[in-house]
C-alpha cells in the first residue's frame, strides 16, 4: 500500500505507557500482518492502522483487556481485508483473454495465492483461528484461550475451515 | 481422512511467509516514527476528535488498500469492514474533505468530478501525498 504522509499537529510525543504497549506488542501485530500479505510495506501499513486504531479507540493505559488478542484479531482481518480488496480491484482491472489458464501456473504459486485468498474468504474469527493454529502452532486449548471459546468449539471450527480450505485450493487426493 | 488432514496441515504450514527477524526489527523503529509523527498528542485529545480522526484513519487505510483506483462507495464499502461500528456515508465524504484540505490527499485526483481546493496540485496522480523522508 502506499503510504500518505501526515504533518506532526502538535509537536508532543506519544506517552511512555503507549510506546511501551508497542514495543511489547509490535512484533506480534507486524508478523501476523506479514504471514498473510507477504510484503514488508503492507506489513507495516497494517501494523500502523491497528496501532493508530488502538490509540484513537481502545487504549486506556493501566488497564487494557485481553490486549494480545485484540491487537492480533484486528492485524488479520486488516490484513485479510487487504487480500480481499487486492483480489477485487485486480478482477476488476484484469483483461479476461489474458487471464492464463491453470495448467501453465507454476504449481507453488498457485497454492500459495490460493490458500491466501482461501483463508480470507473466511469469516474472520475462524481466519484468526486458522492462522493461530497453523502459523502460529497454537494448540486448540491456546487458542480457545486466546480467542474467548471453548476447545471443543474450536477444534469443530478448525475441521470445518480445513475441509473448506481443501475444497477451495482443489488439493488432488493423496497430494503433499 | 488423516492423510488428508496432514496434506492440508503440512501446506498450511508451508506456504504462509514469515517475517525475518531483521525485517520485523527494522520496521518496529519506521513505523514507530510514523506514529510518532501522525499521532503526537492525540492521547490527551476529546473523544470526539478521537472519533474524527479514527474515521480519518478508516478512509486513509481504505485509500492505500485500493491502491488510489477508488469510488466513495468503496471507500465507504471498505471502511465499513474495518470499522468495529456502522459508518454513514456523510461520515466518509466528510473526512474526505477533511483529509483533502489537510493535503493528505488530492480529492481532485482521487475523485475528479469534485472541484479541488487550493493547493491540492503538489500531489500525485494518485491522489496520496508522498511520505517525508
Amino acid at each position: 500500500m502506499k503510504r500518505i504522509a501526515e504533518p506532526n499537529i502538535g509537536g508532543q510525543s506519544l506517552s511512555p505507557e503507549f510506546e511501551r504497549l508497542y514495543e511489547e506488542n509490535h512484533q506480534l501485530v507486524y508478523s501476523a500482518a506479514y504471514r498473510v500479505l507477504g510484503s514488508t510495506e503492507d506489513a507495516e501499513d497494517v501494523t500502523q492502522h491497528v496501532f493508530t486504531k488502538l490509540i484513537l479507540q481502545h487504549f486506556s493505559p493501566g488497564k487494557p483487556k485481553n490486549l494480545k488478542a485484540y491487537l492480533y484479531r484486528t492485524a488479520i482481518h486488516t490484513a485479510l481485508c487487504v487480500v480481499r480488496w487486492r483480489g477485487r480491484m485486480e478482477f476488476l482491472d484484469t483483461d479476461i483473454e489474458a487471464l492464463p489458464d491453470s495448467a501453465s501456473m507454476i504449481q507453488d504459486h498457485h497454492i500459495s495465492g490460493s490458500l491466501v485468498d482461501a483463508i480470507a474468504s473466511l469469516k474472520p474469527e475462524i481466519a484468526q483461528m486458522v492462522i493461530l493454529r497453523y502459523v502460529e502452532g497454537l494448540t486448540d486449548v491456546e487458542i480457545a484461550r486466546f480467542v474467548g471459546r471453548s476447545r471443543v468449539g474450536v477444534a469443530m471450527t478448525l475441521s470445518r475451515a480445513r475441509k473448506r480450505l481443501k475444497r477451495w485450493i482443489d488439493l488432488p487426493e493423496g497430494a503433499n | 481422512m488423516k492423510r488428508e488432514k496432514k496434506n492440508i496441515d503440512d501446506i498450511l504450514k508451508r506456504h504462509l511467509p514469515s517475517a525475518s527477524r531483521e525485517d520485523v526489527e527494522s520496521a518496529r523503529g519506521r513505523v514507530l516514527d510514523r506514529l510518532r509523527q501522525s499521532l503526537a498528542g492525540i492521547e490527551t485529545a476529546p473523544d470526539a476528535v478521537k472519533r474524527l480522526r479514527l474515521i480519518d484513519e478508516e478512509v486513509r487505510t481504505a485509500i492505500r488498500m485500493l491502491e488510489g483506483k477508488v469510488t466513495l462507495h468503496h471507500v465507504w464499502t471498505v471502511v465499513n469492514e474495518l470499522a468495529d461500528e456502522p459508518r454513514e456515508i456523510h461520515d466518509i465524504s466528510l473526512s474526505i474533505g477533511r483529509l483533502g484540505r489537510k493535503g493528505l490527499i488530492s480529492i481532485q485526483a482521487l475523485f475528479p468530478e469534485i472541484p479541488a481546493p487550493q493547493g491540492q496540485e503538489r500531489l500525485g496522480r494518485d491522489g496520496l501525498a508522498e511520505e517525508k523522508p
